[in-house]
């Protein structure tokens, strides 16, 4: 299993912190948390496309495997193994 | 002069003399505003060998050509002197609303010069200037001093930016607090006031900001308006969470120092968050003057550790939180309040609090000198030893040296997280290798804010960059550190760049000012300015050996996370800096580099 955690306006759609779920890879990862989320995880995590297939994550959403930021990973591809932890994080600033 | 009022307040407190001068329209287009006004100021007026706390040095309180205007976010204000716990030329940036008053009293920068012999404060109204008794004032918080000068002045709507009992006490790293709750923070900018015997500026104005191109700048306001709601950071993330919201992503990312950077990965992060922070102590947020953004927060705590005010902010919250490895947000946020009103960097105070606990732990530090067994996680701690520190009192006195200062009297000066002898922010530069190169090469020592390389590296704004790689951070540190200049000399607030360029910053300047800048003639401006404040600091003995961060972090790998098995790169980021720069392989800009920037 994959632990996952939310934070900040994702939690507001979790209602809960962190979640576990079977997945090999990033993607079959989210695609399970917008089964069990629904719509509004869906839209605060994916921009439409013009084709619908092909999902883009939305601007600033930040999606770290094991701490790396997916993007220098393989993004949306990025393996996931037992025991990892995926973070999920809104456009956040600060300094 | 459009945008800038085009005058300075001459103040001398040696003699008296209080008189003004005019700005010329060259060095008004050159150095913009703000810092870049500032430091040229000191640049040329102050020896950089000069004692930075003997009546030679100087003192100055600058804004610029987009403050006091309806810019968004404009009106933030830089004080620029030479600092006394680095040595290094010192500029720190304030928020709130001092900086748009000021405007509005016709001037652009206050230079204090000399010493007064006995408690003063700055009154100036209007273009006047009055230099005031503050012997009634000595010894109060910068809350009763506020309070007690806007009563004597009789106009609630005075502005006053003071020194607490800290800056009188010439705690090295004492600030300046306006408004009660906003920090001129770091580089002891207080404690060179304390030593002028300065207890406060009062400003209050009401001359009206010329605009060169008033259509022009209206179109260019609303434009960046309009990228700033947009901006899913500036328009959501900021006015949502605060600054704060970071705990959480820095600390997953592994660049959360922890226990004196002993690690990345701090266990009680979430418990300090901003989401914590938002379900329990938050009361409102609260936006500095102008500003659509809206990411100040009003917090109150109830109980042990009672308290009200303004924060604490993410670099506050580490500083006290991880650093100390204290999970209590109430405590941390009691020593903000405290820091706010005794007038403390939170900054430094936090960071050599948390070094003083390391050297404890290893038993370098007897515990009969600090008069209490010292570790970390300590929430009272950090309460009363930043209370002992801005009097001075028992162990207080060692503290308020610094870090620096304190680990090498303890014979183990390593020990201290400090670049230059300031303090380091909050993020651990093994997993961040270009925010290590600003750290290292930063112009008033360990410093986060004047190229926050966490934006491309962590935040993935304007680009994603690796954070563990080094290759091409050289350039990119180079165009922030200079963007940056440009941002604080316009004296714009630093988070509207999330959402704001280089070409935004051009098009508000040039209709404000008239001067018709282009992209590249304002970061020439701002490379114009960084390269100044280098030559001041060659000249006050600094080089390529300082440009350095601590042994730990060039040495001990990270223990954990994503960073796990990383040290900050120093070889293969400074040659190529250095290089990027037009500098020769000591850090010294070349005659042509200089040539090119007219200095
Ligand atoms: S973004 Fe925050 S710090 Fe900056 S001006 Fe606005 S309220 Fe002040």
């Amino acid at each position: 299993m994959v632990k996952v955690k939310f934070f900040a306006t994702f939690r507001e759609v979790t209602q809960e912190k962190e979640t576990e779920v079977e997945a090999y890879s990033v993607e079959e990862l989210l695609h399970k948390l917008v089964d069990k989320y629904g719509k509004k995880f869906e839209k605060l995590v994916f921009e439409k496309d013009e084709i619908p297939t092909e999902l883009k994550l939305r601007d600033y959403v930040k999606i770290l495997a094991n701490g790396r930021n997916i993007e220098h990973l393989d993004k949306l591809k990025t393996r996931l193994k037992n025991d990892d932890i995926v973070a999920i994080f809104p456009p956040v600033g600060g300094g | 002069m459009a945008g800038l009022m085009g005058k300075i307040l001459r103040v001398n407190l040696s003699s008296g003399n209080v008189r003004e001068e005019m700005i010329s329209k060259d060095i008004a287009r050159a150095y913009i505003g703000g810092r870049g006004l500032a430091s040229k100021i000191l640049y040329d007026e102050v020896d950089p060998k000069t004692d930075a706390l003997s009546p030679k040095n100087k003192l100055i309180f600058a804004v610029g050509p987009l403050a006091g205007t309806s810019a968004p976010a404009p009106s933030r204000y830089e004080v620029v002197t030479k600092s006394p716990l680095t040595g290094t030329i010192a500029g720190a940036n304030c928020g709130g609303f001092f900086g748009a008053e000021l405007k509005k009293t016709g001037f652009d920068a206050i230079v204090i010069e000399g010493k007064a012999d006995k408690p003063v404060y700055l009154w100036v109204n209007d273009g006047k200037a009055e230099i005031k008794d503050a012997g009634y004032l000595w010894g109060k918080n910068t809350h009763e001093t506020t309070d007690m000068i806007v009563k004597e002045l009789g106009d609630e709507k005075v502005s006053v930016a003071c020194i607490g009992p800290a800056g009188e006490n010439l705690v090295r790293f004492a600030c300046v607090i306006s408004d009660k709750h906003r920090a001129s923070g770091r580089g002891g900018v207080g404690t060179v006031m304390g030593s002028k015997s300065l207890k406060a500026i009062a400003v209050r104005g009401t001359k009206k900001v010329e605009i060169a191109k008033p259509d022009a700048f209206e179109k260019a306001v609303k434009d960046c308006i309009k990228k700033l709601k947009d901006n899913p950071i500036t328009g959501q993330g900021l006015p949502t969470y605060g600054s704060a919201i970071l705990v959480n992503i820095i600390n997953q990312s592994g660049i959360f120092p922890t226990r004196n950077f002993q690690t990345g990965v701090f266990e009680g992060a979430e418990k300090i968050s901003g989401e914590t922070m938002k379900d329990t102590i938050l009361v409102k947020n609260k936006a500095c003057h102008g500003c659509p953004i809206v990411c100040g927060r009003v917090t109150e705590v109830k109980g042990k550790y009672a308290g009200k005010g303004e924060g604490p902010e993410y670099e506050t919250i580490w500083a006290f939180g991880a650093q100390c490895g204290v999970d209590n947000l109430e405590a941390i946020a009691k020593a903000n309040y405290l820091c706010n009103e005794l007038g403390i960097d939170t900054i430094t105070m936090g960071n050599t609090i948390g070094c003083a606990m390391e050297l404890s732990e290893k038993e370098y530090l007897p515990e009969k000198d600090v008069g209490m067994r010292l570790t970390f996680g300590d929430a009272d701690a950090i309460v009363e030893l930043t209370k002992k520190t801005a009097y001075r009192d028992g162990f207080g006195d060692v503290l308020a040296e610094g870090s620096y200062n304190l680990a090498e009297k303890y014979g183990h000066p390593e020990l201290s997280m400090s670049v230059k002898k300031q303090e380091l922010p909050a993020y651990d530069p093994r997993g961040v290798q270009g925010h290590g190169l600003e750290y290292a090469t930063s112009n008033r020592g360990g410093c986060h804010v004047r190229g926050y390389m966490i934006a491309p590296e962590i935040l993935g704004v304007p680009e994603k960059l690796d954070p563990l790689v080094t290759e091409g951070k050289a350039g990119w540190t180079k165009t922030f550190q200079d963007l940056t200049s440009v941002v604080d000399s316009c004296n714009i607030c630093l988070f509207t760049t999330f959402a704001l360029g280089a070409d935004d910053l051009a098009a508000l300047l040039s209709a404000a000012t008239g001067f018709d800048y282009t992209t590249e003639e304002v970061m020439k401006a701002g490379e114009r300015i960084w390269n100044m404040e280098r030559l001041y600091n060659i000249r006050a003995g600094f080089g390529r050996n300082d440009d350095t961060l601590p042994e730990r972090l060039l040495k001990e790998k990270m223990p954990e996370g994503a960073a796990k098995g990383h040290v900050w790169e120093r070889d293969a980021l400074l040659g190529e800096y250095y290089k990027v720069r037009g500098w020769d392989k000591n850090g010294v800009p070349t005659k042509d580099k200089l040539r090119e920037l007219g200095l």
